[in-house]
C-alpha cells in the first residue's frame, strides 16, 4: 500500500474534524471513447464524474447520463468559481434577503419560500463555456468537453412573486443575485450576477429549492439557486442568499468584465483578426443537438436497423426539428422527436438507421429551433470559449 | 471554566488541565480519523469518496468538500515551482492550470497577469515571469 504519511495525516485531520470518513478509490478512467486520461472522482452527494478542477470543484457529467430526459441530481454537472464554497448550511439560520430599491426589505426562511412556492419548470442548465476544450485555437478556462450541461425539473418560487412581496420600486433597473461562495482573498471579486428588472419579473425565472423532486445537492447550490430558463448557467446563482434591486445597472466584475461576448450571432469573432471591441453580457443559449447513442467510435452491424438517439435544446423557443446525416452531411433526414417536457428542456430525438455499407460512417446531427435558428455547419470561435453550437459530427464503424 | 494555558502553567512536569484536555481531544480526533481513513481506504489517492451520509435536508445539509486539499495533485518538477505554489494555489488547485492546453509564453503571461490584475493574486511583477517559466516547464507547448 503506497500510502504516504501526508495522505494519512490529511485524511486523519479531515476525518477527525468532520467525523466524515474519507476513503480513496483507485483512479478510474472515463468509459467514453472520446477522451483517454480522464480522472473521475466521487464528490460528496455526487456520482463518479469527470474532474475539470477539484478546488473549487468543477465536475463534468459523464456522457451516458444524457440518454435520459432529466439528469439525475448526483450526475448533474458542477461548476464553482470561488474557492470558499458553502459546505454546511443550517436551514434554521439560513435566510434569503431581498433588499435595495424595494418598499419592504425581506428576510425569507425556507418555510417562507415554500409557502410562496409551487412553481415548476423543466430547464437545461448549460455552462457558457460548455465544449470549450473543442475550440480551435484553444482558449484558457475550464477545459470542458460537452458535459457541462444538465437538465432538471426545478421547483421553487417564481422570482416575480418574491420581488412583488418586497414591492419593487418604480426606479428599479436591475436585480443582483449573490451566493454564499467567496474568494479566499479580499481582492477576489464576489460572484454576483444581474438581470434586467423586466427579465427578473418574467414568470419563468425561479428561486428553486427542489431539483428533480429532491433538495439540491450542496454542490449544485443547496438550499436554493436561481433558475433562469433559456439563459446560460452563469446567471443561475447557487447557494443564493441575497437579492438586491438596483436603481441603476450593476457594474460588478462578473457582469462588466467576465462572461462577455461579441455581438455577432453565436458570439463569434475571428481569432486571426483584431478581436471585437463591442462586447455584451452573455445571455440566451443558442440551439444545439448531440448524439447520445451509439457512442463515437463504436462499431455497429451492417444491414441491421439501429436507433440513433440524442438530445436537442435551445434558448427557450423549443425544438422544431432535428435532422440526421449518416453520410458526412451530403443528405439529411428528419428524426422523430420524443416527449415534450417544455420549451426549456432537453428534447429527445431518435432516428432509425440501417447501415447499408460497411466501413466508416460520419454521423451528423442538426437541430432547428421553433424561432427558426439552425445550428451552423462551420464552427465559430471567441476568446472566452463560449456558445459553441456547431453541428456535431462523429464516426461510427459499420462491420 | 479553565483559563487559557500560559507559559507559567506549562512548565515541565506541570501541564495545565486545559492543555491536557486539548491534547487528549486532538489525540482522540486523530485516532478516530485514522480509523475512519483506514476503514475506507482502498487504493491510491487519485480519487476519494466521502461516505454519502445524507443528513435530514430539512435541518442541515453538509458536504465534506472542505476536506478536498487532501486530493491536490503532485506538482511536476520545474523551475520556480515554489513561486507557482505560493502564488497560484491559494485560489485554486494545480489541476486547473495544469489541465490547460499547452499555451506558449505570450498566452501564459496574459493569463498570469489577469490573475494579478483581476483577482489580486499575490505575485510581484518579477515573479509573474517566474510563474510563467514554471507553467511552460510543467505544460510544455506543442512543437
Amino acid at each position: 500500500m503506497d500510502l504516504t504519511r501526508r495522505q494519512w495525516m490529511l485524511g486523519a485531520a479531515s476525518a477527525g474534524a468532520s467525523l466524515l470518513p474519507i476513503g480513496c478509490t483507485g483512479r478510474r478512467r472515463s468509459e467514453s471513447p472520446a477522451g483517454g486520461g480522464d480522472t473521475l472522482a466521487r464528490f460528496p452527494g455526487k456520482a463518479a464524474m469527470r474532474v475539470i478542477n477539484d478546488r473549487p470543484p468543477c465536475l463534468e457529467t459523464p456522457w451516458r447520463y444524457f440518454r435520459h430526459d432529466l439528469t439525475p441530481n448526483e450526475a448533474f454537472y458542477v461548476r464553482w468559481h470561488l474557492q470558499t464554497i458553502p459546505t454546511a448550511i443550517d436551514l434554521k439560520t439560513w435566510r434569503l434577503r431581498i433588499d435595495g430599491a424595494v418598499d419592504r426589505p425581506l428576510e425569507l426562511s425556507m418555510d417562507d419560500l415554500r409557502r410562496l412556492g409551487g412553481d415548476e419548470v423543466v430547464a437545461v442548465n448549460q455552462c457558457s463555456g460548455n465544449s470549450r476544450s473543442l475550440f480551435n485555437p484553444r482558449v484558457p478556462g475550464a477545459q470542458w468537453r460537452n458535459g457541462a450541461m444538465s437538465n432538471a425539473r426545478w421547483a421553487g418560487v417564481g422570482l416575480a412573486k418574491v420581488l412583488r412581496a418586497a414591492g419593487v420600486r418604480r426606479d428599479a433597473v436591475q436585480v443582483t443575485f449573490d451566493g454564499m461562495d467567496e474568494g479566499p482573498l479580499a481582492s477576489v471579486p464576489d460572484f454576483v450576477k444581474a438581470l434586467d428588472i423586466d427579465h427578473a419579473l418574467q414568470h419563468e425565472v425561479t428561486v428553486a429549492y427542489s431539483m428533480n423532486g429532491e433538495p439540491l445537492p450542496v454542490l449544485n447550490g443547496f438550499p436554493a439557486r436561481l433558475v433562469v430558463p433559456g439563459w446560460y448557467a452563469t446567471y443561475w446563482v447557487k447557494a443564493l442568499h441575497r437579492i438586491t434591486v438596483l436603481p441603476h445597472a450593476f457594474d460588478g466584475y462578473w457582469m462588466a468584465k467576465a462572461y462577455k461576448i461579441p455581438t455577432n450571432p453565436n458570439g463569434i469573432e475571428d481569432p486571426h483578426a483584431k478581436l471585437s471591441d463591442h462586447l455584451i453580457p452573455i445571455n440566451r443559449m443558442n440551439v444545439r443537438s448531440f448524439v447520445t447513442a451509439p457512442e463515437p467510435g463504436s462499431t455497429v452491424p451492417a444491414e441491421r436497423a439501429i436507433e440513433v438517439e440524442g438530445i436537442a435544446f435551445d434558448g427557450g423557443s423549443g425544438i422544431r426539428g432535428v435532422e440526421v446525416s449518416v453520410d458526412g452531411g451530403s443528405t439529411w433526414a428528419g428524426a422523430v422527436l420524443g416527449d415534450d417536457l417544455g420549451r426549456y428542456s432537453f428534447r429527445r430525438w431518435r432516428y432509425r438507421w440501417t447501415p447499408a455499407s460497411r466501413g466508416e460512417h460520419r454521423l451528423l446531427v442538426r437541430a432547428t429551433s421553433r424561432d427558426g435558428e439552425i445550428q451552423p455547419d462551420k464552427e465559430g470561435w471567441n476568446r472566452g470559449g463560449f456558445m459553441r453550437n456547431v453541428v456535431e459530427e462523429m464516426t461510427v464503424h459499420v462491420a | 471554566m479553565s483559563p487559557e494555558p500560559t507559559a507559567e502553567h506549562n512548565t515541565r512536569g506541570h501541564l495545565a488541565d486545559a492543555t491536557r484536555r486539548q491534547r487528549f481531544g486532538l489525540a482522540l480526533a486523530v485516532v478516530l480519523g485514522l480509523i475512519a481513513a483506514g476503514i475506507s481506504y482502498s487504493g491510491t489517492k487519485d480519487a476519494w469518496v466521502v461516505a454519502d451520509r445524507r443528513p435530514d435536508p430539512e435541518v442541515v445539509a453538509m458536504s465534506g468538500v472542505a476536506a478536498d486539499p487532501a486530493w491536490d495533485i503532485e506538482l511536476p518538477e520545474g523551475p520556480h515551482r515554489d513561486e507557482f505554489q505560493t502564488s497560484c494555489l491559494i485560489c485554486h488547485s494545480a489541476r486547473l492550470p495544469l489541465g490547460q492546453p499547452p499555451f506558449g509564453r505570450e498566452k501564459w503571461a496574459e493569463v498570469v497577469h489577469k490573475m494579478v490584475a483581476v483577482y489580486g493574486a499575490p505575485i510581484t511583477s518579477e515573479d509573474e515571469s517566474r510563474v510563467v517559466d514554471y507553467l511552460l516547464a510543467a505544460r510544455p507547448p506543442a512543437p
